[in-house]
């Protein structure tokens, strides 16, 4: 595995003139020591420490430089880039909102800012969930989630369906991405721990502000897709599903907690249509040959032709788009894909 | 560390209890009652109770017996339960031929309908999958450990039958959840394509039935911890109907006793021409009738027959041949019991037809003990005991055990606001966290070294 890659030198990578500050050494003290811990602990303070270092280096920084910065910045996307940089400074002729800087409340058309969002990088997929889950598909509010599409007092004869699912989202970084590339498919992402669902909320809701006609097609909810995945989505409804960095769970007794199964995989195929495209992607080589194993054992799935996946725009998004992805490349990490596409039983 | 307190006060409310079991042969030849690890047939052709022999080699068994099937044609019996032991009887010599150990504890049990195939679902959501190599004659297979062919993502499944065609499986588990899944001719390789999900209840299910007309296409009927019985177009997942039997059994019940609000679904039965339902329902000292229309695809309250006030039964079952729905009410340990055996109550309704029991309202309508077919040596083989009517005190405290028991095992867990952040902040990661702070300066001890 890529363990030792990576986080020291980006801890050196760091501006020097900013460490000066005690609180400064400690944090990068401890960011070293988490270069020595088991991967998928380090994730968790890693990031967040490095995520709290940037966010206070862009309270120091004059608006012009912050503009420079989020252009650069390769984990936003180019209008969410203009966001950052308009939010407090010099755009205050949108809003009228820059003066609630720091506030966890974000104003319209401002984008969420992820240390009010931390959340453990772990939630437990077996407990009984408390949220309030739909009784069936039916009792899905889509109106709700996409509200352009669904335009109050029209009946639902011609009603769009959610199209592609990614499930775990995450921050939200692939569907951001993918929004754009189908701007008419409807898509969702499913993420089971509630502070970052609210962070992919106002992140849509943000860039949906910002950029009127766009961002209309993607939504977020709080879910257990391990358990629940029926209750939002008929037979063969998706035509694409996303595993994009999922937990490892690298003990034996935890394989069941992956999100990738055979059993599981029963359920994915139940809502795929025949011909949908199921994508997975790790940095860990371990369950990525699991994930593949998978789904080379199951009989609804097979295997995607090399040209095919090199010819289709998404894949360059899964390592790319996300925020885990992004972290995995500046690290210059390894990623295992297993992509594979949803066919019908072949009785012999 | 009060928060243990509060959990060890939740699991200490008793041991489990699992209710007792029937099960009719389906020629009407013998029939079966399970009671904690106790399997007692009774053979009502020679009207003798058999003893089990046993000549597969494995233990007996040593725990609460929580399902227990007959297959299709008759021949084959299966029971399995906590102990994880799963066993296959020849119902002629009732003898075990088979004794599977499951991984976990088992919860359901079904033989597929050509014989061929038992399946048994254990309490992690997983069904696992024998082949009998007895049937299938000649080629045995290398190894025959069960092979799990499919799951409900950790759910207890609570009920799992093959459709009357034997093309599907259904399987129905605590998380409100009813799957239909193909069973294809050579299931070991697998039970991957699901035909659909039935859903619609709105708590755990917990029991599930499939009825058809004569030679008419089939449905499937389901009951729950939400006191209604659903009849589906299991095909394409449609919720046909809904009965709520809740209002019915509030104004049959005085409210001071159903304050506790239990009004799960237990079990149900329908007639051989699927007009007519028996349902079991928990604190109703009876069995209510569900008129069963499907032609116009309806579920309606016909009536409820009450027995005596303590009877509340916990199992339902009735065979092909005769029109005798068999009833029993029991618990697999009860509580500040002095004798080591184990009761269980037995009534019998005969005429399991929708016909006479539309019409007769003042027919008596359960056998009386003395009516029961072969009689004493029945009850006295299936119940354990003649007298068992007169100790009510038993059996009030036996269902209130299982009431309790089968609340706690299916009913999702809830946990207050307060209650959840207060694990959060137990949680073993924070408290790494509070370890690394130093005595002796205060501050972290990567910041002081």
């Amino acid at each position: 595995m890529a363990q030792t890659t990576g986080l020291p030198s980006r801890v050196a990578a760091q501006p020097s003139s900013l460490a000066s500050s005690p609180k400064r050494a400690a944090r990068l003290a401890r960011a070293a020591r988490a270069a020595f811990r088991p991967r998928h602990r380090r994730r968790l303070v890693s990031s967040s420490g490095t995520r709290a270092a940037a966010a206070s280096r862009s309270r120091e920084t004059p608006p012009l430089s912050r503009l420079a910065e989020a252009c650069l910045s390769p984990s936003l996307s180019p209008d969410e880039a203009v966001l950052i940089a308009g939010g407090d400074g010099p755009a205050m002729t949108r809003g009228g909102d820059g003066a609630n800087g720091g506030g966890q409340k974000q104003g319209a058309g401002k984008l969420p800012r992820k240390r009010f969002y931390r959340a453990r990088a772990h939630s437990n997929p077996l407990s009984d969930s408390h949220f309030p889950i739909p009784i069936s598909p039916d009792e899905v509010d889509l109106s709700q989630h996409y509200p352009r599409y669904f335009p109050a007092g029209e009946g639902d004869a011609a009603a769009p369906r959610i199209r592609f699912a990614d499930v775990g989202c995450g921050f939200g970084g692939l569907l951001v991405g993918l929004s754009t590339l189908f701007p008419d498919t409807l898509m969702i992402g499913m993420e089971l721990r509630d502070k970052v669902t609210e962070y992919v909320k106002e992140r849509i809701l943000a860039l949906r502000a910002s950029n009127p006609g766009k961002y209309d097609n993607i939504s977020v909810v709080r879910t257990n897709s391990m358990k629940y995945i029926p209750n939002y989505f008929r037979k063969a409804q998706l035509s694409k599903m996303f595993f994009l960095f999922p937990d490892p769970h690298f003990k034996e007794k935890n394989h069941r907690r992956r999100v990738i199964s055979m059993q599981l995989l029963d359920e994915y195929a139940y809502v795929m249509e025949v011909g949908g495209i199921i994508y997975t992607i790790t940095d860990v080589e371990e369950l990525g040959e699991w994930m593949r194993s998978c789904l080379e054992k199951h009989p609804l799935f097979e295997a995607i032709p090399e040209e095919e996946i090199k010819a289709d725009p998404v894949v360059k998004l899964l390592s790319t788009a996300t925020e885990e992805g992004q972290k995995v490349a500046r690290n210059g990490g390894q990623t295992f894909q297993a992509i594979f596409r949803r066919i019908s039983l072949q009785e012999e | 560390m009060e928060d243990a307190g509060i959990e060890e006060a939740e699991v200490s409310g008793g041991a489990e209890f699992a209710p007792a079991l029937v099960a009719a042969h389906p020629l009407g030849s013998s029939v079966a009652v399970a009671v904690g690890p106790e399997l007692r047939v009774f053979d009502l052709k020679a009207g003798s109770a058999v003893s089990l022999s046993d000549d597969s080699g494995g233990s007996s068994h040593s725990d609460a017996i929580r399902a227990i099937s007959f297959s299709a044609n008759g021949v084959l019996f299966a029971s399995a339960g906590d102990d994880k032991l799963v066993k296959v009887w020849k119902t002629d010599s009732w003898c075990c031929i088979r004794t599977i150990t499951s991984e976990k504890r088992a919860s359901a049990v079904a033989i597929s309908n050509d014989g061929t195939h038992l399946t048994f679902a254990d309490k992690f959501g997983v069904v696992w999958l024998v082949t009998m190599e007895e049937s299938v004659g000649g080629q045995k297979p290398t190894d025959n450990k069960p092979v799990s062919i499919l799951g409900h993502y950790c759910s207890i499944i609570t009920s799992m039958k093959f459709s009357p065609d034997g093309r599907y499986i259904a399987t129905a588990d605590r998380d409100f959840k009813i799957r239909i899944t193909l069973f294809p001719e050579r299931p070991l390789r697998g039970v991957h394509e699901i035909q659909s999900f039935c859903l619609g209840h709105t708590d755990f299910v917990s029991c599930i039935a499939f009825t058809c007309l004569s030679e008419g296409p089939s449905f499937l009927l389901s009951g729950g911890g939400d006191s209604t019985v659903r009849l589906w177009d299991y095909i394409n997942g449609c919720l046909l109907d809904t009965c709520q039997v809740r209002d019915k059994v509030e104004e049959l019940i005085e409210t001071s006793e159903t304050g506790d609000n239990n009004l799960a679904v237990t079990d149900i039965c329908p007639t051989n021409d699927g007009s007519l339902v028996a349902v079991a329902i928990q604190s109703l000292n009876g069995v209510m009738l569900l008129a069963c229309d499907l032609v116009t695809k309806k579920l309606s309250f016909l009536k409820v027959m009450t027995m005596e006030k303590s009877y509340i039964p916990t199992s339902l079952s009735s065979s092909f041949s005769a029109d005798l729905l068999w009833t029993v009410m029991g618990a697999s340990n009860m509580p500040n019991q002095a004798t080591s055996q184990l009761f269980t109550r037995l009534k019998i309704i005969p005429n399991f037809k929708k016909d006479p029991l539309a019409s007769s309202d003042h027919v008596p309508t359960v056998l009386e003990d003395s009516e029961v077919p072969h009689g004493e040596k029945l009850l006295l083989a299936l119940q354990g005991s003649l007298d068992i009517g007169k100790q009510e005190e038993v059996l009030a405290s036996v269902l209130a055990a299982l009431k309790v028991s089968m609340h706690k095992m299916l009913v999702k867990k809830h946990y207050s606001e307060e209650r959840r952040e207060q694990r959060k902040r137990g949680r073993n990661d924070k408290k790494i966290k509070k370890r690394n702070i130093c005595s002796s300066c205060d501050h972290r001890f990567v910041a002081c070294t």
